[in-house]
């Protein structure tokens, strides 16, 4: 089963092209990062993926139905970016927020059972966050809101997590546990990731395929193939190729 | 205090309306004012002045003219944010200046009700008439299960529009349901506070409540009790002090918010 296909997808705002004929599939268990630069198009991706965007011409499919059929969204969980935004006068406790993650798969008038607290208290327990449940979201240091946003992205038992550029608000040692923690989580439970980002370098650790996109795709593949690629050395330059070749080196062995 | 005042009939009837409509005003104030959209009521009670004013020219009951003209209102406001690529509080600037301006105009048309109007500027629930009191037990009841409904859309919109969208939420459709509801309660309200102070019963137990609650419920329900105890106590010292009810009510709701500020600051 592919969790993702896109075929030949072109986006365009006001005549100006946000993406071009870009075409890829995500299946379970893949871990890949989408890295390109400011105004590649990326977070337009995400969002054409969510709907959220009109699509000029192509197709997307999600769990093999075409995107606009589909409604059942909790299989899919959403890290948006710039999380810090949220606004810090709203009163919402962690629990509270954790159990917006299980509204995609409610139909109104919806109501929090006390099954769905369970399942609450289980990720907040895993994600070792069980202590700051009634605590206000605003009172939280930036790395344990990360880890509230994180329970209400995974409560929902999603097969594929979405995360748009997640570090940006972590210190390094919050964003290594983030990322293990991530990483542990592709690989026990076979949850397919799809993690954009600018730091190429860093997620190589992490991430088996590179989906490096500029408008169009130009290059998805294997990090460690994109490391051996002549054609990607001469694209990118024997600078950029070892800086994103770096880190994957270290874990990967060649 | 005796309290044989409760005997009245006006005031048993100020109390049953001004109950429903302040849990009314809170509940919905809370979403308006987490949402940066508290001015909104505001605009949609200027509406309500030019509206008012239209139902008394034509001698049609003003409420009657009122609901849909502060109903469509609030959807032009919609609107033109967004096909308009006009702002949120320009476009509240926007419909309420009309609003004032057919008004005035239609007021100086006829010298006949200016008087009346006036009275609707500033309200009087102790002069409420039945048919009123049904009205606003009614059309508090339907707001309050359509918020009932639709509250955690609602509350997952006004938390995070983005992330509500990707979990299915038709923010869109959330957006037009709060509008909507807005522009009823703000008809609702003219008769409890006046024209002039509708925002400040849609505002004012929200942002009390913000200071202290610690959850999103609690927060609605903290506000829905400071909104309850201020329109009941507000018209009863208005009747034993003989001062405008509204304004009274007004007052004490911004007595709540600076005590809410207090204990914030000492706790």
């Amino acid at each position: 089963m592919s969790i993702i296909k896109i075929n030949n997808l072109s986006i365009s705002y006001n005549s100006h092209e946000a993406i071009k004929d870009v075409s890829f599939e995500v299946g379970q268990g893949d871990f890949i990062a989408i890295v390109g630069p400011n105004g590649a198009g990326k977070t337009t991706l995400i969002k054409a993926i969510f709907g959220l965007v009109g699509i000029k011409s192509g197709s997307i499919e999600l769990f093999d139905m075409p995107s606009k059929r589909f409604t059942n969204w909790g299989k899919i969980g959403y890290l948006p970016q710039q999380f810090s935004a949220i606004n810090p006068l709203f009163p919402a406790t962690a629990e509270e927020v954790i159990e917006l993650g299980l509204l995609s798969q409610k139909k109104n008038p919806k109501s929090i059972t006390h099954k769905d607290k369970k399942k609450v208290d289980e990720i907040a327990e895993k994600l070792k966050i069980g202590n700051l449940k009634k605590r206000m979201l605003s009172e939280l240091s930036g790395g344990q809101q990360q880890k509230v946003f994180l329970a209400r992205c995974l409560v929902s038992k999603p097969q594929l997590l979405i995360f748009d550029e997640p570090s940006t608000a972590l210190d390094p040692d919050s964003r290594d546990s983030f990322f293990e923690l991530i990483k542990q989580l592709n690989k026990q439970e076979n949850i397919a990731v799809l993690l954009v980002t600018h730091d190429a370098g860093f997620v190589g650790k992490y991430a088996e395929k590179l989906l490096y996109v500029d408008k169009k795709i130009v290059y998805f593949g294997k990090f460690s193939e994109f490391c051996k690629s002549k054609e990607m050395r001469l694209f990118f330059g024997e600078h950029y190729q070892h800086i994103v070749c770096h880190q994957h080196d270290i874990t990967d062995g060649g | 205090m005796d309290i044989s005042f409760l005997q009245y009939s006006f005031i048993q009837k100020a109390f049953l309306a001004g109950s429903f409509i302040a849990i009314t005003c809170a509940a919905l104030g809370i979403f308006l004012v987490l949402r940066k959209m508290s001015l909104i009521s505001d605009g949609l009670s200027h509406v309500s002045f030019g509206a008012i004013a239209i139902g008394l020219f034509f001698d049609i009951y003003p409420y009657y003219v009122a609901v849909p003209l502060v109903m469509a209102a609030s959807y032009l406001i919609l609107k033109i944010t967004e096909k308009a690529k006009v702002y949120g509080d320009a476009s509240i600037g926007i419909v309420s200046a009309v609003g004032i301006a057919s008004g005035v105009i239609i007021a100086s048309l006829s010298k006949g009700f200016n008087v009346d109007l006036f009275g609707y500027l500033f309200g009087n629930i102790l002069s409420i008439r039945t048919v009123e009191v049904i009205l606003a037990v009614i059309l508090s009841l339907i707001v309050l299960v359509i918020l009932y409904y639709h509250y955690w859309d609602l509350f997952s919109a006004t938390f995070d529009i983005e992330y509500a969208r990707t979990t299915g939420i038709k923010t869109n459709k959330i957006n037009v349901i709060l509008t909507l509801l807005t522009s009823l309660v703000v008809v609702l309200s003219v008769k409890v506070v006046g024209i002039l102070l509708v925002s400040a019963l849609m505002i004012l137990p929200a942002a009390a409540a913000l200071q202290i609650a610690k959850g999103f419920r609690s927060a609605i329900f903290i506000a829905c009790a400071f909104s309850l105890l201020s329109v009941l106590s507000g018209i009863t010292f208005s009747f034993f002090l003989d001062k405008p009810a509204g304004a009274t009510i007004v007052m004490i709701n911004a007595l709540f918010f600076a005590l809410a500020l207090l204990y914030k600051k000492i706790a």
